[in-house]
């Protein structure tokens, strides 16, 4: 995907929250169209079960307005969590440029955080994308719990975090940690246009 | 934990500073003017392409160029649309990309409104006597008018005052235009009336409307140009109307009084452009040539003239065709006056006398008031005839 397109003078930013499911990935998307003025946000499309899961994905537009002479957007998508919409994750990955991986602390929760950070790699992996090469921060969200629930951050860095990406502690039903994990990835994300395989765009 | 205020600001603060930082700056610059133009309605294209660059390129030249061409187009359309409000809206006047095209729609309309003086319609190459003085530059303005602005696009004809480089060089204008049925424009105009028109349209504020004039036509003729020697505005004019005339394929025929590096007072541009061209020199009439002349000059008025007349004429020389057409019709007036044909005699006794006037003058020995011919009597009649007709 174009991250900038100097024709139109647009800068579009794909941004995709993955995670397994219930680690709260559609609510860093609630608090973050919560915070955007009105006029500067689009219409939250959410499409999700009778039990409140993310079915298909979440898609949050942000206009950023006018940024160095660039229509600058973010699209925030979300992936259903579930372990059986691996293809719908596939196809909302597509054309990714930057992941936050949004990992439940709890303790209990640490195997599906595995499991779904694999599955993430194999998803980009088939897409013919080298997983380094992606823009990914993490965010270990539910940090408000009793700690007796949770995994320090620490703890999880280690499980995790093996590439050393930029990682966040949150709270993202409070919104603590959402937009630190959002600045930080799209601080990876927009490093990127300044890299040749861009410049020509 | 209640939501922190401003966090959106905070965060659009820090994309804005990354995109500052990261979006490539020249990349930047032209996608501002971009959007800057097209806003004004303006093709971009010229930009866009310039975005696609793999590496920088000279984006401060590009922009200035950039404007200058739209302001030079925003100008052309003020005449254009003066001279033809129909052109209103053309996309040609919104594109930098299209600046030739735009020039010549507004030298069009402007020419339609107001052509600049053409040829005069007399001077044919029928009518152009050619001889050895001559036939040089007659042959290479034939060449000029076979392949008009190729192999002679700039002619330059030399030669002292009067001896047909004007005849010439509107003969070429012509044939052109007859050759084309009238659809190609010539315009001819002289070095004087040439930076004289210049001086009005700066005083008026219509430069751009005079410049559109000359650079409408197919074919130009700049006779006596060292008439813009020392006149340096006038000289860059005609350099760049040169150098347009030159790369629209155009033909351009110049006349001056002496070869191109003898003409004191024109800039290096100038006189450089015109010894790059095609220089032929017309010379003042050999003898044949004058026979001609004076056949061609008298035949109309005096059918079946003497050979004997028309030797005695071209033994005499003179220095130039105009002296021939003079000649021819001063005879011709003594004929007439005395209501006689026109003889060897008449010839003899008509030139006899402006022979002595002139010798006279030459010598400086009579006061010049009483050499003028019409006041001096040379051939007094008999005796009876000089009594003045009160003492009779």
């Amino acid at each position: 995907m174009t991250i900038v397109n100097y024709a139109t003078r647009e800068i579009t930013c794909k941004i995709v929250y993955y995670g397994p499911g219930r680690s709260g990935k559609t609510t860093n998307l609630h608090y973050i169209h919560e915070q955007v003025p009105d006029g500067r946000k689009g219409r939250m499309v959410s499409l999700a079960t009778q039990t409140d899961r993310t079915l298909f994905f979440d898609f949050l537009p942000l206009d950023l307005g006018s940024i160095s002479g660039f229509t600058t957007r973010f699209q925030l998508y979300t992936v259903p969590g579930q372990v059986y919409y691996k293809t719908t994750r596939r196809l909302v990955l597509q054309g990714a440029d930057g992941v936050v991986f949004v990992a439940d602390s709890q303790a209990s929760q640490l195997a599906e955080n595995v499991e779904s950070l694999q599955d993430l790699h194999a998803n980009l992996g088939e897409q013919g994308v080298d997983p380094r090469s992606v823009p990914l921060v993490l965010q270990y969200n539910k940090q408000d719990l009793p700690p007796e629930l949770i995994l320090a951050p620490a703890a999880l860095d280690e499980a995790l975090n093996f590439r050393g990406a930029p990682s966040f502690e949150a709270d993202a039903l409070h919104g603590r940690g959402v937009f630190e994990t959002l600045r930080g990835v799209s601080e990876l994300v927009l490093r990127r246009l300044s890299a040749p395989a861009t410049a020509g765009r | 934990m209640p939501p922190v205020s401003g966090e959106y600001e905070s965060f659009l603060a820090d994309v804005a500073e990354a995109v500052a930082q990261h979006v490539a700056p020249w990349r930047a610059r032209i996608a501002e003017a971009i959007a800057q133009w097209s806003a004004a309605g303006y093709a971009v294209g010229v930009l866009e392409r310039a975005m696609q660059l793999p590496k920088e390129p000279d984006v401060d030249g590009l922009l200035a160029t950039f404007a200058a061409a739209a302001e030079h187009l925003a100008s052309l359309e003020r005449v254009a649309l003066a001279a033809d409000p129909a052109l209103a809206g053309q996309p040609v006047f919104k594109d930098p990309a299209r600046v030739a095209e735009a020039e010549d729609a507004t030298a069009r309309a402007v020419a339609a409104v107001s052509p600049p003086p053409g040829p005069e319609a007399a001077l044919t190459r029928d009518a152009f006597e050619v001889g050895e003085s001559n036939q040089g530059a007659a042959a290479v303005a034939d060449e000029a008018v076979a392949t008009p602005g190729v192999r002679h696009a700039l002619l330059v004809i030399h030669g002292p005052s009067g001896v047909g480089k004007t005849h010439l060089a509107h003969a070429v204008a012509n044939d052109l235009v007859n050759a084309s049925g009238g659809a190609l424009v010539a315009a001819c105009v002289t070095g004087e009336a040439f930076a004289g028109e210049l001086v009005a349209a700066l005083q008026a504020g219509g430069v751009e409307r005079w410049r559109a004039r000359y650079r409408a036509v197919d074919a130009l003729v700049l006779d006596d140009l060292q008439g813009v020697a020392d006149k340096e505005r006038t000289q860059q004019e005609l350099v760049a109307l040169l150098d347009d005339l030159a790369a629209a394929g155009k033909q351009v025929v110049a006349t001056l009084d002496r070869p191109p590096e003898g003409v004191p007072g024109l800039a290096p541009e100038l006189r450089q452009r015109l010894e790059r061209a095609t220089v032929v020199a017309v010379d003042v009439p050999d003898r044949a040539l004058r026979e001609r002349l004076y056949a061609r000059a008298l035949a109309p008025r005096h059918p079946g003239l003497d050979a004997d007349l028309l030797r005695f004429l071209a033994e005499r020389p003179v220095r130039s065709a105009r002296d021939v057409a003079a000649i021819a019709a001063r005879l011709t007036a003594a004929a007439e006056v005395a209501d006689v044909p026109l003889t060897l005699r008449l010839t003899q006794t008509e030139l006899g006398t402006a022979a002595r006037v002139a010798e006279a003058k030459a010598a400086g020995v009579v006061d010049a008031f009483f050499l003028d011919a019409e006041k001096v009597v040379w051939d007094w009649p008999d005796v009876s005839a000089r009594v003045s007709e009160e003492h009779r």
